[in-house]
C-alpha cells in the first residue's frame, strides 16, 4: 500500500465507532410482552415447545428482582423498556462468501478480519445485528460430524442433540438476566463436537450491534463429546450511540469426560453498551474447560466466566483482562465451583485503571463438601495509571475439609515513574513508554490470546495509551 | 551388618517405576557413595529408605540392624537410627531451630522425659560453632529463608546432634562452596565411627575428596549397575557417565 | 449521645455483604434469648484512679463503627450497661509482662461501653480479657483512640464455654504517628462476631491487626475488619490466622479502603486457615478498595491442610506423627505471636 493510499483511508477506529443505514425487515419494537416473544417465534419459525419455553422465561424475568449481593450498583441504570428486543434481515442465512451483503463485508473489513483469514477459517459464523447472516462451514467440519448452527436451527433440526443441555448449565432461574436470555435469545451459535473429534482450527464468530438500543441476547452452546477439543474465538465491536444498549448474552459450554474447551472472547464494545454476559462451563471427569476473556470496551461489563467442575480430575482455568477507563466500570472475575475431587483450577486476572476508569475483580471460589484433594489458585493484579483511578477486589473463598488447597493473592501497583523516565531518556514518549509498561503488565496473559487477538490486542493498548498519555 | 537392601523395587504412587530392584548391603563402620546421571532414581532411593508418602514400595526388603525399615513410619525410621540429609531441606515457619531439636531429642527419650535444657544448649552451641554457625540461627525458624549452603548446614548440625546410626547423605555438597565444603565434611568425618555407616549421594567427586568411601556405587535407570573401590570416583571424574550408554546398547 | 429511643435499624440479612455467609438471625436470636433488661456484668482496671471515667465525653462518645451490625450496635447500646473510660496520658502504662489490665466477667448478658484514650506521648501494652461465665452473652463496644505519637499494645482474650458466645464492635483510631497493634484471641465460646475498624487518621500511623484462633467441634468465629486509610503515607497490617478442627466454621471478612487523595498508602491484608479436620469449613472474604494513586496494597489468603513435606521432614528426625502436627499448628500461629511481640 503507497503512503498517499493510506492517507486516503479513513483514521483506524477499533472501538467500533461505526454507522451503517438500517433496513430491517423484522423488528419487534421497543419493550419486552407476550407479544415481543410471539413475535419473535413467529419470524424465526420456531416449534410451539420453544414459544411456551421462552413465555415460561419472561414470566420468570419479570417477577425477578435485579441482582443485589453479587452486583455494582450501577446496574440500575438498565431500562428495559427502552431495549428493541428482535431485528433481522430477512434474508436466509447465507452459504457462500459472495452472497454475503456488501454491507456486512464492509464490516468485516473495517473490523480488521483479513481476507485471508476468511477462507482460512474451519467455519465463520458471523452475525450481524441478531440473526446469523452469513454461515460458512467447511466441509471437512459436516465430514467429521461437526454440527455449527444458530440456536433455532439447532433447537429444531438438532433438538435431540441440544435440548437435553439447553438452560441445564444457567437454568432459566439463575438470575434476572438469564430468564431475559431465556425469554429472548436471538443469534449466537450451537456447536456440537462428537466423540474424540480435535479442531486444530479455532472456530470464530463475529459479532456486532448496529442498531440503536438494540438489545442483543446471543445464546451460545457448546458440547465437547467425550474425548472431543475445540477452541472458540468470539470477538465484537460496537458502533456507538447516544442511548444505552444492553448486551446480555448466555454462554454454555459442556465438556464431557475427557474432552476440552477453550472459550476466546475480545469484547470491545462502545461506552454505551450494557455487556451483561453469563458464561459457565460444566467440566465432567478429567475434562477441561477454559475461558479466556478480554474486557476493553462498554460503560458496564458483568461478567464471571464460571467452570462447575463435576468430574472426577476436572479443569478449570480463567485467563482474564480488563481495562476501565473514563466512564467504564469493568466489574468482572471468575467463579470456579469444586463439586467433585481432585479436581483443579487456576484463575489470573489482571486489571488497568486509566483516567476515572473503574476495574473491579469479583470472585468465587467454592470447594464443596466431598469434594476431597482440589487445588485452586487465584491471583488477580491491578495497576492505576491515574490518581483518580479506581480499583477494587471482592474475592469470596470457601473451603470445606482439610484435603484441598486454595490460595488467592491480588495486588494493587503503579506503573514505576523510575521506569518510565529511563524508556524517556533512551528517547520513548511518555505514552510510548506507559504503553510498553502497560503491555509488560500483562504480556503473559496477552501470550494465552490466539496470535491474531493477542497481535490486535497490543495495537488496541497502544491506541489507548496515545489517547489517554499521549 | 548394618544397612542391608535387597531388590528394592518402588515407584511414584500411581507413577512408573523408578526403584528398579536395587541391592546394597553397607556394613557399620564403612562409607559408601552412590554416583550416577541425573534421573538415575539416587534421590528416590533416600526418599524410599525414610518412607516418604510420594512413594511406593512394590517389592523388595530394606532393614537397618536387623529391624524392617519398610514396615515402620518415617519417624520410627529415624528413632531407629536412620538420618537422612536432605538434597532441599523444608522450610518450617514458626518452630524454632532449637524447639525443633528438643522435640526430636525428646522423641528419643522414654515418655515424659525432656532433654535437659541446660546441658542441651551447650551442646547445641558448640556443635554449630563446630559447623562455623552463627549462635543465633537457634532462634530462626528450620531453614526459613536460609541460603541453600545454611540449609545444607542445618541438616548437618541436626545429624550432628542426633547421632544416627546410619546417615544418608543426599546431594549434601550441592549450594556449598569449598569453605562450608570442607566445615561440612569435617562434621560429618567427626561422626565417622565402627558402629556407624554412611551412605553418600552425589553427583560430583568433590565431595569424596573430603569425605572418603570405602565403596563406590554407580547407579543407573534405578539399579547398582557397578560397584568399586573409591578410585571409581576419579574414574568418573575424567570421563563422566558415558560408559553407561554402552549398558544401554 | 445516641438517641435510645430511635427505632432499631434492620437485622442484617445475608444479603448483606457484610454478613456474607453469617447467621445474623441466629446471633440476633440467642442474644434476645439472654436479654432480661438488666446488663449483668463487671467491667474493673487496675489503671489508676484519676485516669478513670464513668461517664462518656462528648468528643469521644461517637459509637463505633460497625461493619454491617448497626443493628446489634443499637440494641447494645438499649440495654444500658455500664461506661468505662480511660483517658491514659503521655508516659509509660504497663509492660509487656505486666500490662494494664481490663477485664470484663460477663455474667448472663452484659453490653458495656469501653472507650479508651492514649493522649500523645502515651504508650501502653493493655490486655483486655473477657472472661464468661457459662451460658452468658457479650456485645461489647470498644474504642480505641491512639492520639498523635501514642503507641498502643493491646491484647484481647476472651474465653468461655460452649454455651456462650460474643460479640465485639471495636473502632481503634490512629493518629499522626501513632502506632497501635491489637491481638485477638478467642476460645471456647460457641460462636463469636468481631468487628474491627481500624482508622489511620495521618501520616506515619501504623496499625496492625492480627488474630489467632483453634477453634474445635460446632465453634463458629466470625471475623470482619476494616483498614479504612483517610490519610497519606499511613501503614496497616492484618493477619487472621486460625487452626481448625472438628466441624468449626470460621469466616473472615476483610477490606482494605483507600479514601481518594489516601495516596502513599501501604497496605497488607492476610487470612491463613490450617485445615485440620474434614469438617471444618472457612469462607474468606479479603477485598480492595483503593480510589488512591501510588500505593502499596495486597492481600493473600490461603486455606490448605498441615503440608506433607513438613509434616515428612519433622517425622524424618524421630518426631511422632501426632506430636508433629501439634508442632507444626503451634508453628502456624506462632507468626502471630511474633508479630505482635516483636519490638
Amino acid at each position: 500500500m503507497t503512503h498517499e493510499a493510506d492517507q486516503n483511508l479513513p483514521p483506524v477506529d477499533t472501538r467500533g465507532e461505526f454507522a451503517f443505514p438500517e433496513k430491517h425487515a423484522f423488528d419487534a419494537g421497543y419493550g419486552l410482552s407476550e407479544k415481543t416473544i410471539d413475535y419473535i417465534c413467529d419470524a424465526k419459525g420456531e416449534p410451539d415447545w420453544l414459544r411456551d419455553f421462552r413465555k415460561a422465561a419472561l414470566r420468570r424475568f419479570l417477577e425477578m428482582p435485579m441482582p443485589t449481593h453479587w452486583a455494582p450498583s450501577e446496574i440500575s441504570g438498565v431500562d428495559f423498556e427502552q431495549i428493541r428486543y428482535y431485528l433481522a434481515q430477512g434474508t436466509p442465512a447465507k452459504k457462500s462468501w459472495d452472497e454475503v451483503p456488501e454491507e456486512i463485508k464492509r464490516t468485516f473489513e473495517r473490523l480488521g478480519v483479513p481476507e485471508q483469514e476468511r477462507a482460512f477459517l474451519a467455519g465463520v459464523d458471523a452475525q450481524y445485528d441478531s440473526e446469523t447472516a452469513y454461515n460458512n462451514m467447511r466441509e471437512e467440519l459436516s465430514k467429521k460430524g461437526v454440527i455449527f448452527v444458530n440456536p433455532t436451527e439447532g433447537l429444531t433440526r438438532y433438538e435431540p442433540i441440544f435440548r437435553p443441555w439447553f438452560g441445564k448449565v444457567i437454568p432459566v432461574g439463575d438470575n434476572k438476566f438469564s430468564a431475559l436470555n431465556h425469554a429472548a435469545f436471538s443469534g449466537g451459535s450451537f456447536i456440537y463436537v462428537p466423540k474424540g473429534v480435535k479442531l486444530a482450527q479455532p472456530l470464530q464468530a463475529y459479532f456486532r450491534i448496529n442498531s440503536e438500543s438494540l438489545g442483543q441476547f446471543e445464546r451460545t452452546l457448546i458440547i465437547a463429546d467425550e474425548g472431543a477439543e475445540l477452541m472458540y474465538m468470539e470477538g465484537c465491536t460496537a458502533p456507538k450511540y447516544d442511548s444505552a444498549t444492553l448486551h446480555s448474552g448466555v454462554v454454555e459450554l459442556v465438556a464431557l469426560k475427557g474432552a476440552k474447551i477453550q472459550y476466546v472472547t475480545v469484547q470491545n464494545w462502545a461506552t454505551n453498551v450494557y455487556n451483561l454476559v453469563i458464561q459457565r462451563g460444566i467440566a465432567m471427569e478429567d475434562a477441561q474447560v477454559r475461558w479466556i476473556d478480554c474486557n476493553l470496551g462498554s460503560g458496564l461489563t458483568m461478567k464471571y466466566p464460571a467452570v462447575v467442575l463435576r468430574g472426577r480430575r476436572a479443569r478449570g482455568e480463567v485467563v482474564s483482562i480488563s481495562m476501565a477507563r473514563d466512564g467504564q466500570l469493568q466489574d468482572t472475575g471468575a467463579r470456579m465451583i469444586h463439586a467433585a475431587p481432585e479436581t483443579s483450577s487456576n484463575i489470573v486476572a489482571k486489571s488497568i485503571s486509566i483516567g476515572r476508569g473503574r476495574a473491579s475483580y469479583r470472585g468465587e471460589v467454592q470447594v464443596q463438601r466431598g469434594a476431597t484433594n482440589c487445588r485452586n489458585h487465584t491471583e488477580c493484579d491491578a495497576l492505576l495509571l491515574h490518581a483518580e483511578s479506581r480499583t477494587d477486589t471482592y474475592p469470596a473463598i470457601s473451603v470445606h475439609g482439610n484435603s484441598s488447597g486454595v490460595q488467592h493473592e491480588a495486588s494493587v501497583s503503579q506503573v514505576d515513574e523510575e521506569m518510565l523516565f529511563y524508556m524517556q531518556q533512551r528517547g520513548l514518549t511518555r505514552a510510548q513508554a506507559m504503553s510498553l509498561a502497560v503491555n509488560g503488565f500483562i504480556n503473559d496473559l496477552i501470550n494465552e490470546f490466539p496470535m491474531e487477538y493477542s497481535v490486535e490486542l497490543r495495537r488496541l493498548i497502544d491506541l489507548e495509551m496515545e489517547d489517554s498519555v499521549g | 551388618m548394618s544397612l542391608i537392601i535387597k531388590n528394592l523395587q518402588a515407584r511414584v504412587k500411581e507413577g512408573p517405576e523408578i526403584l528398579c530392584g536395587v541391592n546394597l548391603e553397607i556394613p557399620r563402620g564403612e562409607v559408601h557413595a552412590i554416583m550416577g546421571p541425573n534421573g538415575s532414581g539416587k534421590s528416590t532411593l533416600s526418599k524410599v529408605l525414610c518412607g516418604h508418602p510420594d512413594y511406593e514400595v512394590t517389592a523388595g526388603s530394606a532393614e537397618l540392624d536387623g529391624q524392617d525399615l519398610l514396615s515402620m513410619s518415617p519417624d520410627e525410621r529415624s528413632r531407629a537410627g536412620l538420618f537422612l540429609a536432605f538434597q532441599y531441606p523444608v522450610e518450617v515457619p514458626g518452630v524454632s531451630n532449637a524447639n525443633f531439636l528438643r522435640a526430636a531429642l525428646k522423641a528419643r527419650m522414654p515418655e515424659g522425659e525432656e532433654p535437659d535444657a541446660v546441658s542441651f544448649y551447650k551442646r547445641l552451641r558448640a556443635t554449630m560453632k563446630q559447623l562455623g554457625m552463627d549462635p543465633k540461627m537457634t532462634a530462626r525458624a528450620v531453614n526459613e529463608g536460609f541460603s541453600g549452603g545454611e540449609k545444607k548446614r542445618n541438616d548437618i548440625l541436626q545429624m550432628l546432634m542426633l547421632e544416627p546410626t546410619c546417615a544418608i547423605l543426599d546431594e549434601t555438597d550441592s549450594g556449598l562452596d569449598v569453605d562450608a565444603l570442607r566445615i561440612v565434611s569435617e562434621g560429618v568425618n567427626s561422626l565417622r565411627a565402627p558402629f556407624r555407616s554412611f551412605l553418600v549421594i552425589t553427583h560430583y567427586k568433590r565431595l569424596l575428596d573430603y569425605i572418603v568411601p570405602d565403596v563406590v556405587h554407580i547407579f543407573h535407570h534405578g539399579k547398582i549397575v557397578r560397584t568399586a573401590g573409591p578410585e571409581m570416583a576419579d574414574y568418573i571424574e575424567q570421563h563422566g557417565f558415558d560408559f553407561l550408554k554402552e549398558d544401554d546398547a | 449521645m445516641m438517641n435510645k429511643d430511635a427505632p432499631l435499624p434492620e437485622l442484617p440479612d445475608r444479603l448483606n455483604e457484610n454478613w456474607r455467609y453469617g447467621r445474623p438471625h441466629q446471633f440476633a436470636t440467642e442474644l434476645a434469648g439472654r436479654m432480661d433488661g438488666r446488663g449483668k456484668g463487671k467491667l474493673t482496671t487496675n489503671a489508676p484512679q484519676e485516669c478513670i471515667l464513668h461517664t462518656l465525653s462528648p468528643d469521644a462518645d461517637a459509637l463505633p463503627l460497625s461493619i454491617g451490625s448497626d443493628y446489634f450496635l443499637r440494641r447494645a447500646a438499649q440495654e444500658q450497661s455500664d461506661v468505662l473510660r480511660i483517658v491514659l496520658p503521655k508516659g509509660e502504662w504497663g509492660t509487656e509482662e505486666a500490662p494494664l489490665r481490663i477485664r470484663c466477667h460477663v455474667d448472663s448478658f452484659y453490653a458495656p461501653r469501653l472507650c479508651v484514650e492514649l493522649q500523645p506521648g502515651c504508650r501502653a501494652h493493655i490486655l483486655e480479657e473477657h472472661l464468661h461465665g457459662s451460658n452468658s452473652a457479650l456485645v461489647c463496644l470498644r474504642s480505641y483512640t491512639v492520639h498523635p505519637n501514642a503507641e498502643l499494645r493491646l491484647e484481647l482474650r476472651e474465653t468461655g464455654d460452649n454455651a456462650s458466645c460474643a460479640m465485639n464492635i471495636s473502632r481503634i483510631q490512629c493518629g499522626e504517628n501513632a502506632h497501635a497493634r491489637q491481638l485477638s484471641s478467642y476460645s471456647g465460646l460457641a460462636w463469636v462476631r468481631e468487628e474491627t475498624t481500624g482508622e489511620l487518621c495521618g501520616a506515619g500511623a501504623e496499625l496492625l491487626l492480627l488474630s489467632a484462633n483453634r477453634p474445635e467441634k460446632g465453634q463458629w468465629i466470625d471475623q470482619r475488619c476494616l483498614q479504612l486509610h483517610h490519610a497519606a503515607g499511613a501503614r496497616s497490617r492484618a493477619l487472621y490466622k486460625n487452626v481448625l478442627r472438628g466441624a468449626s466454621t470460621c469466616i473472615f471478612g476483610g477490606n482494605i479502603r483507600v479514601e481518594p487523595n489516601a495516596h502513599e498508602s501501604d497496605a497488607y491484608l492476610s487470612n491463613l486457615n490450617l485445615m485440620l479436620s474434614p469438617e471444618a469449613t472457612v469462607h474468606s472474604l479479603p477485598q480492595l478498595e483503593i480510589m488512591a494513586d501510588r500505593v502499596r496494597c495486597s492481600h493473600g489468603t490461603a486455606s490448605a491442610p498441615i503440608d506433607p513435606e513438613q509434616l515428612f521432614y519433622l517425622r524424618s528426625r524421630g518426631i511422632g506423627e501426632t506430636d508433629a502436627r501439634a508442632i507444626l499448628a503451634d508453628a502456624f500461629l506462632n507468626e502471630v505471636y511474633l508479630l505482635f511481640r516483636q519490638p
